[in-house]
């Protein structure tokens, strides 16, 4: 809330009680707002109302409470239609939600979107929040409601700090969250493996170098089960293309030969029908 | 005020005070502690409320801010007021169990 609106919000209060705990209020008010905890406009309108009653407590020994005490109703009710025509543009500037994915956003391995914060809470090795996921990017393809599948991030997602705004560090595939200026490489791998003609193989490290193979012109899943194979994320793009048989691919992106860290995310242009 | 207007002021200042029975808080603490143990959110406006009437009342005390949180403490005579008060939601709890009980029999 900025100082103006919170001056103006407060100003209800008796002077010696503003006088006293306006400060503190207006620290602990931030840090609600910081903490997403609260919509300015709630916060605007709850703290209206306990200037109010701050108010007409302090009218009790006044000879002249009962003019007192409409007026301050009066301004309450007009501030409170002030609030409620957006007067201050408050209405408009809902705090995105945040926090853990609620258990019962999960039912038979399948994601109720709806439910799912605007922001997710990413946690670290270390039981704690690190700070949050965009659900957007998390459930790139999926729509509020939407019933989706378990989810893992196959890219690497951006993490930002509690106030939503400022970048902490990202989610590495494998690795988990890692922070500004660290390099994934450093950091311990959750080991995960593949299967392949029936024999479990290791997907190797971000760690550990791999050279992209040339898959161009293969039959698309053939061509993304040997990407996946080895532990790459395969992000699939549909072209058309009169040059290339439709469902086979027709390039990659970084090129075959290039070495790229492992579990890295290479982009496979796939050839779609002409119409 | 004392007791009377504590219960008076409804349950809020008694959570305050429970909360503040376990050690200074400052108000974003004391707000999500209420909250763990007695499921009630309080408001930043509403807490403040609460707490000017117990320091107006002697019940609690403002400590040092550190940054720009600022602590408060209970009181002796703030746990006084508590302990009678809970003392007598106990009392009124058990009468109440017990007719329950009796009702249900």
């Amino acid at each position: 809330m900025s100082r103006r609106l919170f001056a103006l919000v407060t100003a209800l209060y008796p002077r010696a009680w503003r006088e006293r705990y306006a400060e503190e209020l207006s620290d602990l008010c931030q840090e609600f707002v910081d903490a997403g905890e609260t919509t300015r406009l709630h916060l605007a309108l709850t703290i209206l109302l306990a200037a109010a009653v701050e108010r007409l407590r302090s009218l009790r020994s006044s000879r002249h409470r009962v003019l007192l005490a409409s007026s301050t109703m009066l301004v309450v009710a007009l501030a409170a239609v002030t609030f409620a025509t957006n007067g201050f543009g408050l209405l408009v500037s809902a705090l995105p939600t945040k926090g853990p994915v609620p258990n019962d956003a999960i039912v038979n391995g399948q994601t109720d979107i709806s439910k799912v914060p605007d922001f997710v809470a990413a946690v670290g090795k270390d039981g704690k929040i690190v700070g949050y996921l965009p659900k957007a990017d998390l459930f790139p393809a999926a729509t509020s409601g939407t019933h989706v599948g378990p989810q893992t991030p196959f890219e690497v997602q951006p993490v930002y700090a509690s106030d939503l705004k400022t970048l902490v560090g990202h989610f590495y595939p494998g690795v988990g969250f890692v922070p500004l200026d660290v390099s994934p490489s450093t950091q311990s791998c959750v080991p995960e493996s593949t299967v392949a003609n029936g024999q479990s193989q290791a997907i190797p490290c971000p760690g550990v170098a791999q050279t992209i193979p040339n898959v161009v012109g293969m039959y698309t899943p053939t061509g993304v089960a040997k990407l996946s194979g080895m532990g790459l994320s395969v992000q699939i793009v549909t072209l058309r293309s009169s040059s290339v048989t439709p469902g086979h691919i027709v390039s990659i992106l970084p090129i075959a030969g290039t070495t790229v860290a492992a579990r890295s995310v290479v982009t496979v242009d796939i050839s779609a029908n002409v119409s | 005020m004392a007791a009377n207007e504590v219960r008076g002021s409804s349950d809020r200042s008694v959570l305050v005070l429970t909360s503040l029975a376990g050690g200074p808080k400052h108000g974003y603490a004391l707000i999500q502690d209420v909250r763990e143990f007695a499921g009630v959110r309080l408001g930043p406006g509403t807490l403040y409320g609460c707490l000017s009437k117990l320091e107006a009342a002697g019940l609690v005390e403002a400590l040092p801010a550190e940054a720009r949180r600022h602590p408060y403490r209970i009181t002796t005579s703030g746990l006084e007021v508590l302990r009678r008060q809970l003392s007598e939601s106990a009392r009124i709890a058990e009468i109440g169990l017990d007719r329950i009980a009796g009702a249900m029999t």
